[in-house]
């Protein structure tokens, strides 16, 4: 059915699309990815190869003087072995209004916040599209009414968020999943509203010379669930109510960048907890005597949520970003994130490369090293995968 | 663009009328005595002088990058710049194709004194990243112009020396050397070449950090805006050690467009497309 809707929506977008406009455009991603397991899983799926495709379209429409525009970003993947990671999703559907002083967003909408590279610990708008990667920088598209207000001493941006995305998650015959599969048709909410509690969220942000400095204050559904095991075979989400306040800065000198994200959690259920990540880059510039640009990536990221909510209780980034500055724009990040208690190891290799105007390549590596039991990555120890993306551009 | 004309001239009473007629006499009369450096920066507060006024300007860009075998790579840009009086101009580029880069854009605050403040919109996560300031002698997008060629060129940059007159393209020009003041810079030197009847460059020699020719940039085909701007459509930049050429063809210049403050704020970069 939700592959109806998406037809429906290329009809629609066709229709706009003839309409007298000031600007407009439709650009289209189409890609295939391969995601290769050198081993078996940790539970009961063997598959090793997994193939799949997505088509990502944009149809962005602006009216005169740029003041006023509509945007249009449907998604869709098809997964030919889980059927959860087959899925559509609307990244983007909204109209933007820009007034002297203020701007107004409605719809759907990604939103991003925060400083560091390795944790995005103050973000908190956008679900994560779980089935996607890992990594949650993949985000679901969320509704919202934003208004932000342009001042001298910063932009204030006001978040109203009426209706809560629940979070992706690999199905059954998919991997990177727990060993017990997660069950998302029973979901339970905190709420009674459940996923009509109305969410909101302020963030004030600003330069100051050398520094960017963010504060933010949400208040609403978490985003990331805790489970509750449902009889022997099941792990269902359960979405609590949280008060969230959250600091982001940045300080630049030099090849030096100085990141700091910190938040103070306020749970329903629990006493007060904060977490906090914070560490450099430093960026040599035409190292080894090339146009190559390196950075250097160290971070620490400290969490007392306990390890039941997150991998990352008292972690270590260390990486590398290679920027070879060539025509094809090639890029490359690598690095571990050590468990300074546990010793675990999460270990990744990040490429990507245009191959020419209408042809790009990203190829990823993730590794998990020493996991131990009753750690959240533990049944992912077998998961180690290579991941291959050919994306055509139109 | 002449930022600091206040500081220049802190023009107080009678006494420092006279006192700026004298001496504005003066340099007219003993054109000979002024110094190498003084008439350096003489010329470089003229070039700014004449292109200040022009309060905001759009226009389109075509990129086109040539290794040395030939071989082209085309990249399409928009710019949006802003004139800022008593500081360095604000300046939006923005990338249409490649379209895997497509929505790309960078942010620059340029600064008469200290470092400029540059952030890079990263589309695909929807992330605004500030830049760090040393990258000014890297490669723009993988072209032989780098970050500190195509940023806003403040007087207060460089220091300068008047080196000899020379005729360009049977254009008669001045010959100027200027230092970067930035330690950051990829160059020892530049050398420029300004036509002396319209105070505008024409070709600029680069050296780099062991003092030999890196590359050489012409400007080529100006107009004239507005009965007082002038610029170039089409620069041609060379790179001697590589080979490797970057062609940057203008259109569709356009002034006084009605852009401010508020066009080059952070938050603009996540609505550009």
């Amino acid at each position: 059915m939700r592959y109806i809707s998406f037809i429906a929506w290329l009809f629609l977008l066709s229709i706009l699309s003839a309409l007298p406009v000031d600007s407009e455009e439709i650009s289209y991603d189409f890609s295939v990815e391969s995601r290769l397991f050198p081993n078996v899983s940790a539970y009961n799926v063997d598959d090793n190869l997994f193939g799949s495709f997505s088509a990502e379209l944009e149809y962005y429409h602006e009216w005169t003087d740029r003041n006023e525009q509509l945007v249009i970003v449907p998604f869709v993947r098809l997964d030919a072995n889980d059927g959860e990671r087959s899925h559509f999703d609307l990244r983007e559907f909204f109209w933007q209004k820009r007034f002297s002083d203020w701007d107004f967003n409605i719809g759907f909408r990604k939103v991003f916040w925060g400083q560091t590279e390795g944790l995005h610990l103050v973000d908190i708008i956008n679900q994560t599209d779980g089935v996607e990667n890992i990594d949650g920088e993949d985000k679901l598209g969320q509704p919202m009414i934003q208004a932000t207000w342009l001042t001298d001493k910063g932009t204030f941006d006001f978040f109203w968020l009426p209706y809560f995305r629940e979070r992706t998650f690999a199905g059954k015959n998919g991997r990177l999943r727990p060993l017990i599969k997660i069950n998302t048709d029973e979901t339970i909410f905190e709420s009674d509203a459940e996923e009509w509690h109305q969410d909101w969220a302020l963030r004030w942000y600003h330069t100051l010379g050398q520094f960017d400095i963010g504060l933010s204050y949400f208040e609403g559904t978490e985003r990331q669930p805790l489970f509750t095991q449902s009889g022997q075979f099941e792990l269902v989400p359960y979405y609590y109510q949280t008060k969230r306040l959250g600091v982001d800065l940045l300080y630049i000198s030099g090849g030096w960048i100085w990141k700091l994200e910190a938040l103070s959690i306020d749970a329903s259920f629990d006493d007060r907890k904060h977490a906090f990540t914070g560490g450099f880059e430093y960026t040599l510039v035409g190292v080894f005597d090339s146009q190559y640009d390196l950075g250097l990536l160290g971070e620490y990221m400290y969490d007392d949520r306990g390890k039941t909510f997150t991998p990352f209780e008292h972690d270590l980034l260390l990486g590398g970003r290679l920027s070879f500055n060539n025509i094809s724009g090639t890029d490359l990040l690598g690095g571990l994130i050590i468990d300074t208690e546990i010793g675990s190891v999460l270990a990744f290799v990040e490429m990507g490369t245009r191959l020419n105007d209408w042809w790009s390549l990203d190829i990823e590596f993730r590794g998990f090293f020493n996991q131990e039991r009753g750690e959240l990555l533990y049944d992912l120890r077998d998961d180690d995968l290579f991941q291959f993306q050919l994306t055509r551009h139109m | 663009m002449l930022k600091n004309a206040k500081s220049l001239f802190p023009v107080k009473g009678m006494i420092s009328i006279i006192l700026l007629v004298f001496l504005s006499t003066a340099s007219f009369g003993t054109y000979a005595s002024a110094t190498p450096e003084e008439e350096g920066l003489r010329i470089a507060r003229e070039i700014d002088r004449r292109d200040s006024g022009f309060v905001d300007n759009t226009a389109s860009m075509k990129m086109i990058l040539r290794n040395r075998h030939g071989q082209e790579s085309k990249r399409t840009i928009r710019t949006r710049t802003l004139e800022v009086t008593g500081d360095g101009d604000k300046s939006l580029i923005i990338f249409d194709t490649p379209r895997d880069i497509k929505g790309t854009a960078f942010l620059s605050y340029t600064h008469v004194k200290g470092q400029d403040d540059q952030w890079i919109y990263l589309p695909a996560l929807k992330r605004v990243k500030r830049i760090a300031s040393n990258n000014k002698s890297g490669p723009f997008m993988g072209s032989e112009f780098a970050y500190e060629d195509i940023s806003s060129q403040e007087v207060e940059k460089y220091t300068y020396k008047y080196l000899k007159d020379d005729t360009l393209n049977g254009a008669a020009c001045f010959v100027v050397e200027r230092i970067p003041a930035d330690k950051n810079s990829g160059y020892t030197k530049q050398i420029v070449w300004i036509d002396k009847a319209k105070y505008i460059p024409e070709k600029l020699e680069y050296y780099d950090r062991k003092g030999s020719l890196l590359k050489t940039l012409t400007f080529h085909d100006y107009k004239q805006y507005l009965d007082k701007f002038w610029r170039s459509d089409r620069m041609e930049m060379i790179n001697h050690q590589t080979g490797k050429s970057t062609t940057l063809l203008y259109s569709e210049y356009k002034f006084k467009t009605g852009l401010t403050e508020k066009d080059f704020k952070q938050n603009v970069l996540k609505s550009v497309r």
